[in-house]
């Protein structure tokens, strides 16, 4: 008798252990809502933690899919123009963040995401992005991007005839084909390499500024910096008027043949015929001026 | 160059919380966003500098001196009223300064000059019964600003006497004046 | 007439738009019910407001809304990056094409064809001036900073007022993260203020002054977007 209620306590504990990863991952890459949408729905999206990849595709639909973990569940509502929809802690604590979404959404479709740690990726998904820690990677074509977050970093590789984007200490690369530009950090770097766009504010307090390009033709940058560094690295072909001044840090040109006036810190550069205007200020942070 | 994100008709359709996304939008420095807002109420702030300012070419320049001051200040809009209401009382403020600083009759009629409405209504063709419109133009600037302020645009006498700098109660005697004139205009 | 005491005009005026207050309103009544003179003009005063409620605008037109916008446009987009000194300003319209102009614009086109041929083949050509004053603006320049940096200030202030309030129910992380970066711009600030108040009308000082208010600013409200 007292083996069998062994073997039955046994049998218990073995099926509850069964369990615990079912009730752990409720579900694997389920659908999570499916509905029928307007073109140009207007989307806002909450993801706390995890990984949330929005992908817009050619369908009159809002699909959601992904793994939802035991400590969150999902909410979602609305209509063909409007839904919103998300993650929120299943109990009383704070969720460790284990669920992953992917949303795919109508190419014209625009999206309000808010996140505090999630990891964002989105391709061709226009709309604003506000993070806590996060970072994001967002690529593709799109009517307009705004990405913040306050501590993570930004990958943004677009071709986009708006974009803002900020950060603080996070590290924030631009490449693609951005038109009309302000992006600015903090305390993190900031890499440039995109070569098309028109109009520019690229601007940090202390992080450094690092731009890899050839100006358009009639662009107008204006790169600012407190105390960070900031470096042009331009190809031979680069045609522009780069006007750069520092109150206190100092001036490095490479180019041959050119050195900075001794004071004020400032140098006047004219490359070629015409082209962009090109401004760099800083207060004490170094600008350096080299060919690729 | 970015295509406007939404035409007229589009925004008068919109939901709050889509007109909250423009905005926002427009306050982050996104000129289409802002272009979408230009036009959903452009129509209505160039009608009010018309009405304000009588001269046609004049109130296209202030229609574009409103919107440029609004981009200028659009980080300030909190949201605490309707876009719209904001954006109207800026407008109404544009076309003040513009008033003043072109220092028409306004002065004199806020002085209570009389005669200003007799000569403007006696010049005008007593056979031709006008249009309300017409009749608004003949009106001298200070009494004009005050009629469209309040009996067109819904602002109480204070809220005038603070736009306009004179007092609540010149507002109202002005108002009465104005309201005189168009009537002997209109039943001309 | 029956009654002697004829209501003021400014009575009458506001019997007739419904702005009288309702004490005054009742003795008004009173008096209308008994005054043939004041009650008709009260009721021609009514008959003007109506006829204002119902006259329409002159309708604007589409085109008058569409030939505005290009002005504007150019206007704010010359405001969102400020071209260096020295600089052709940029034409608010272009100019018309004359048919003459392609032929000298047929042999332009070729010699410039020729001089890029020729260029690519070189180093790039590098001419240099030095700047005298790298933001010399003049007095001008000077005031528009300056009320550009006060907008910021006047800005931040008022965001930072309403962010003490939220700042005790902030996650931790944002909490830490707000007060790391604003202790960074803090300290540029403060920097730039020190420098200004030595050099008071370098106009390079208050541009990066500005732009630094302008960081708290964003600061601020990224901190809003991300509460």
């Amino acid at each position: 008798m007292r083996a069998e209620f062994r073997l039955a306590g046994l049998a218990l504990t073995a099926g509850l252990l069964a369990a615990a990863p079912c009730t752990a991952q409720r579900t694997a890459d389920s659908v999570l809502l499916a509905k029928h949408a307007d073109k140009s729905i207007g989307l806002k999206i909450w993801a706390p933690g995890g990984t949330l990849i929005l992908k817009a595709w050619d369908r009159d639909s809002v699909d959601v899919r992904g793994r939802v973990a035991s400590d969150e569940h999902f909410f979602g509502g609305g209509d063909a123009r409007g839904m919103k929809f998300g993650l929120e802690p299943a109990g009383g604590s704070e969720p460790a963040g284990q669920s992953s979404l992917v949303v795919y959404v109508p190419r014209s479709a625009r999206v309000s995401v808010k996140a505090v740690t999630a990891r964002i990726e989105a391709s061709g998904v226009s709309g604003s992005y506000y993070s806590v820690s996060g970072s994001m990677h967002l690529s593709g074509s799109a009517s307009s991007i705004e990405a913040e977050t306050m501590t993570g970093s930004l990958d943004l590789d677009l071709a986009v005839p708006w974009l803002r984007a900020r950060t603080g200490d996070g590290h924030l690369m631009l490449r693609g084909a951005p038109e009309d530009v302000d992006v600015s950090t903090v305390g993190g770097t900031l890499d440039v390499m995109a070569t098309s766009i028109k109009r520019g504010q690229l601007g940090s307090v202390s992080g450094d500024i690092h731009y890899a390009a050839s100006p358009a033709g009639g662009a107008i940058l204006e790169f600012s910096s407190h105390s960070g560094n900031v470096e042009l690295i331009l190809p031979s072909s680069v045609s522009g008027v780069f006007a750069l001044s520092t109150v206190t840090g100092a001036i490095e040109n490479r180019f041959p043949g050119v050195r900075p006036a001794a004071a004020p810190r400032s140098l006047r550069l004219n490359f070629g015929h015409g082209g962009a205007q090109v401004t760099v200020r800083t207060y004490k942070g170094a600008i350096r001026v080299r060919p690729q | 160059m970015s295509t406007p994100l939404l035409r007229v008709s589009q925004v008068a359709s919109l939901s709050l919380d889509d007109a909250d996304d423009i905005v926002r939008r427009a306050q982050a420095g996104d000129v289409s966003a802002f272009e979408s807002l230009y036009r959903a109420h452009a129509g209505h702030v160039l009608t009010l500098c018309r009405r304000m300012l009588r001269d046609d070419a004049e109130a296209g320049e202030a229609t574009q001196d409103v919107f440029v001051r609004v981009w200028e200040r659009l980080t300030t809009f909190r949201g605490q009223s309707a876009f719209g209401t904001w954006l109207h009382r800026l407008a109404v403020n544009v076309v003040l300064e513009r008033l003043r600083k072109t220092r028409r009759d306004a002065d004199r009629l806020i002085a209570g000059d009389e005669d200003m409405f007799g000569a403007r209504s006696q010049t005008d063709d007593a056979d031709t019964v006008m249009d309300v419109e017409t009749a608004l133009r003949s009106l001298p600037e200070g009494a004009r600003s005050v009629f469209v302020l309040h009996d067109m645009e819904g602002y109480s006498h204070e809220e005038i006497a603070q736009m306009t700098g004179i007092a609540a109660g010149t507002a109202r005697a002005q108002l009465c004046r104005a309201r005189r004139a168009l009537m002997k205009l209109l039943s001309a | 007439m029956t009654n002697p005491l004829h209501l003021t005009e400014e009575e009458r005026h506001m019997a007739a738009d419904g702005s009288m207050g309702p004490e005054d309103l009742v003795v008004a009544q009173r008096h209308l019910r008994s005054c043939a003179e004041c009650s008709a003009d009260v009721e021609r005063i009514r008959g003007l407001l109506d006829r204002v409620g119902q006259s329409a605008p002159s309708p604007v037109s589409t085109s008058d809304v569409n030939e505005l916008w290009p002005a504007i446009r150019a206007r704010i987009e010359q405001q969102k990056v400020v071209a260096m000194p020295g600089s052709a300003p940029v034409p608010a319209r272009r100019r018309a094409i004359r048919p003459w102009g392609f032929a000298f614009g047929g042999t332009a086109a070729a010699a410039i064809a020729f001089l890029l041929f020729a260029r690519r083949n070189e180093a790039p050509t590098v001419a240099t001036d030095a700047v005298a004053v790298a933001d010399s603006g003049g007095g001008a320049a000077l005031i528009a900073v300056v009320d550009s940096t006060r907008a910021f200030e006047q800005e931040a202030q008022a965001l930072l007022n309403h962010f003490e309030l939220q700042r005790a129910t902030m996650r931790p992380e944002l909490a830490r993260a707000f007060e790391h970066d604003l202790r960074v711009i803090d300290v540029a600030i403060a920097e730039l203020e020190g420098a200004i108040a030595s050099d008071p009308t370098n106009p390079a000082l208050r541009r990066l002054l500005a732009s630094s208010y302008r960081q708290k600013v964003d600061l601020l409200k990224r901190v809003d977007n991300a509460s």
